[in-house]
């Protein structure tokens, strides 16, 4: 027996000093940083680049407003693709318009409001190949677009972003998540946020997605930023004029005109603003509260229909689909929720609700009894975010592509056409 | 075929092709701290060949089930020195964020690599179990994932993530019984 255990006596004293060499922690975080250099351009310099240019690949999609055969599909901070939609299975991607900084759109006959960063941009769309600037203000409203720590420059616009993406390594607990670099880069390794469409109220007037932030009615432009409510009289097309502005909430997200109300969104609730008798100065008439989150919101007249959903900056963790009934559209009351995935745009034709639930796509459901919607048909088309229903074509965008659908047949929905975004 | 397989099931047996359970507790020691740690193996012993299947539990830092695959190889006619190797996944088990984990909205651990070599020694204190002791250097790591989410007012946000890797270089002794 001590045979035995003399070898393992000295295996237990000589092998753990020969070990013991070898004994280290080591942790590294690394972190992708995309570097934005910002080019700046004089504002004569920016309006004069203000025009249609030849087509470009959708990269980044953002709001759309259709208005007649024409869909106007904003790129997010770089400009407006105008998509000619004549034929919905083909349609033909005719032009791009640069306005830098631009997230926001609205239509109205042939003139196409559009913001670059805090101004407002109005453009003459009467030949969509042929875009041409009519007029721009200055500084009209809350730009929804960070300058991200570059250096404001007195008489000079940020024209564009020069992109660097850079791989930082270092050791546990160096530093913090996001910094400001170089002589205002901003430094992210985000990728750019998407955003999406809205409503309307006469044939003249483009049809824009539940998530747009600019709404006309009749002769007035709306405008929200993050917690304003801004008035342009669109009388005069060729020169808007600023009229008023309210101050709504805090976090306000987009805006839905219905008849002679506003349906404006916040992370914290709806708002309805009446527009009777008073249409430069809206008066606000009824609210409903929710947990804070991201939510569009759309209305029929008698129920609107708000998405809520989490995994974002507006903090929340719902992830559902709110049916608050209207009472003479002045107050409002909750009457059923639907657990969904990751709602975010949705659509209403008649007794179809089209709502973009995220990964899981676009679910079409039968709306035709709010308290038991039945979902007819849901299409996995990929990390869907805003929808327009409209003349039995479903306007989808997603993060990949631009889908339009025939739901003549709402059980079966029918790809009509797909145009991909270029990935980069 | 079949008859080739036979013959090699055959000749294995003529060989005595034995199963074996290695069941041991061990202190793991590192830079600064010392866990402890269990791990199970099961394989067969041919000749002075071992090789198995393991699978642990390692408190080392982070929470992981390392699972590997073991080989040894037994030195002199008694077959009680032993060299061995370990080598497979290191799978997170991990609930809680590090320390390290700043400014974070969400996070999640993502497995690694897990290594072992050492020496051992081996011996009955009546016949069977026996008793088995090894000393190791072993080596696991780990990676991580942080999320948060960038303010923004059009959702979808962006997120911005920051990755972490861990590598973990420690001495490990074991003490089991070999059934």
């Amino acid at each position: 027996m001590k045979k035995k255990i003399i070898p393992f006596v000295l295996l237990l004293i000589s092998i753990p000093l020969t070990f013991t060499c070898c004994v280290k922690d080591t942790c590294e975080d690394s972190y992708t940083y995309t570097l934005y250099k910002p080019v700046y351009e004089t504002v004569s310099q920016l309006k004069a680049n203000i025009k249609s240019g030849s087509p470009e690949e959708i990269e980044n999609p953002g709001k759309i407003v259709i208005l007649g055969h024409y869909i106007f599909l904003n790129e997010i901070e770089k400009g407006i693709h105008i998509i000619d939609n004549t034929n919905p299975a083909s349609p033909q991607n005719i032009s791009f318009v640069k306005i830098p900084g631009n997230i926001d759109l609205a239509v109205k006959g042939n003139t196409l409001y559009a913001d670059s960063y805090a101004d407002l941009v109005t453009l003459d769309v009467s030949d969509p190949a042929h875009v041409s600037l009519k007029d721009y203000k200055e500084n009209v409203m809350q730009s929804p677009v960070a300058f991200r720590g570059a250096a404001y420059i007195s008489q000079y616009k940020i024209a564009g972003w020069e992109k660097k993406d850079t791989l930082l390594v270092e050791s546990c607990g160096g530093g913090g998540v996001i910094a400001l670099q170089n002589e205002g880069f901003y430094v992210s390794n985000a990728a750019n946020s998407a955003s999406v469409p809205a409503a309307n109220n006469s044939k003249e007037v483009g049809t824009a997605g539940s998530m747009a932030r600019f709404a006309i009615v009749n002769n007035y432009l709306y405008t929200v930023d993050n917690s304003d409510l801004h008035v342009f009289d669109i009388s005069n097309s060729d020169d808007p004029a600023f009229l008023n502005t309210t101050t709504v909430d805090f976090h306000v997200e987009t805006i839905y005109p219905f008849g002679n109300k506003l349906f404006i969104g916040s992370n914290d609730g709806m708002f309805i603003y009446s527009l009777n008798g008073s249409p430069e100065n809206p008066v606000k008439t009824g609210e409903f509260t929710h947990a804070r989150s991201c939510d569009p919101v759309i209305s029929d007249g008698e129920f609107a229909y708000i998405t809520l959903h989490s995994g974002s900056s507006c903090l929340g963790y719902n992830n559902e689909l709110d049916i608050v009934r209207l009472n003479m559209l002045v107050d409002a009351s909750l009457v059923q929720i639907y657990n969904l995935t990751s709602p975010r745009g949705l659509s209403k034709d008649g007794n179809l609700l089209f709502v973009c639930d995220g990964s899981d796509g676009l679910k079409v459901f039968d709306a035709s009894n709010v308290l038991s919607m039945k979902l007819l048909q849901q299409l996995p088309i990929g990390d869907a975010y805003d929808v327009i229903a409209s003349n039995n074509v479903a306007l989808v965008v997603t993060t990949d592509a631009l889908y339009q659908f025939d739901y003549s047949d709402p059980a079966n929905l029918h790809l009509l056409s797909k145009i991909s975004v270029l990935k980069n | 075929m079949l008859l080739v397989l036979m013959t090699a099931v055959s000749q294995a047996q003529s060989r005595k092709l034995e199963f074996h359970s290695l069941n041991s507790v061990a202190i793991t020691a590192g830079e600064g701290r010392a866990t402890a740690a269990y791990e199970t193996v099961n394989g067969f012993e041919f000749s002075t060949w071992f090789a198995g299947l393991g699978v642990g539990l390692d408190n080392y830092h982070f929470k992981s089930i390392p699972v590997f695959m073991d080989t040894r190889k037994y030195l002199g006619s008694k077959k009680l020195v032993f060299l061995f190797g370990n080598i497979g996944a290191d799978c997170p088990a991990q609930k809680q964020a590090a320390k390290e984990f700043t400014y974070h909205d969400y996070y999640y651990f993502k497995p690694g690599f897990y290594a072992d070599a050492g020496i051992g020694y081996r011996f009955p204190v009546i016949k069977k179990p026996l008793l088995v002791f090894s000393v190791s250097n072993s080596y696991k790591s780990m990676h991580a994932r942080t999320g948060v989410y960038t303010e923004c007012l059009i959702a979808p946000c962006p997120v911005t993530f920051k990755d972490y890797h861990y590598n973990f270089y420690r001495l490990m002794v074991r003490a089991g019984l070999m059934f």
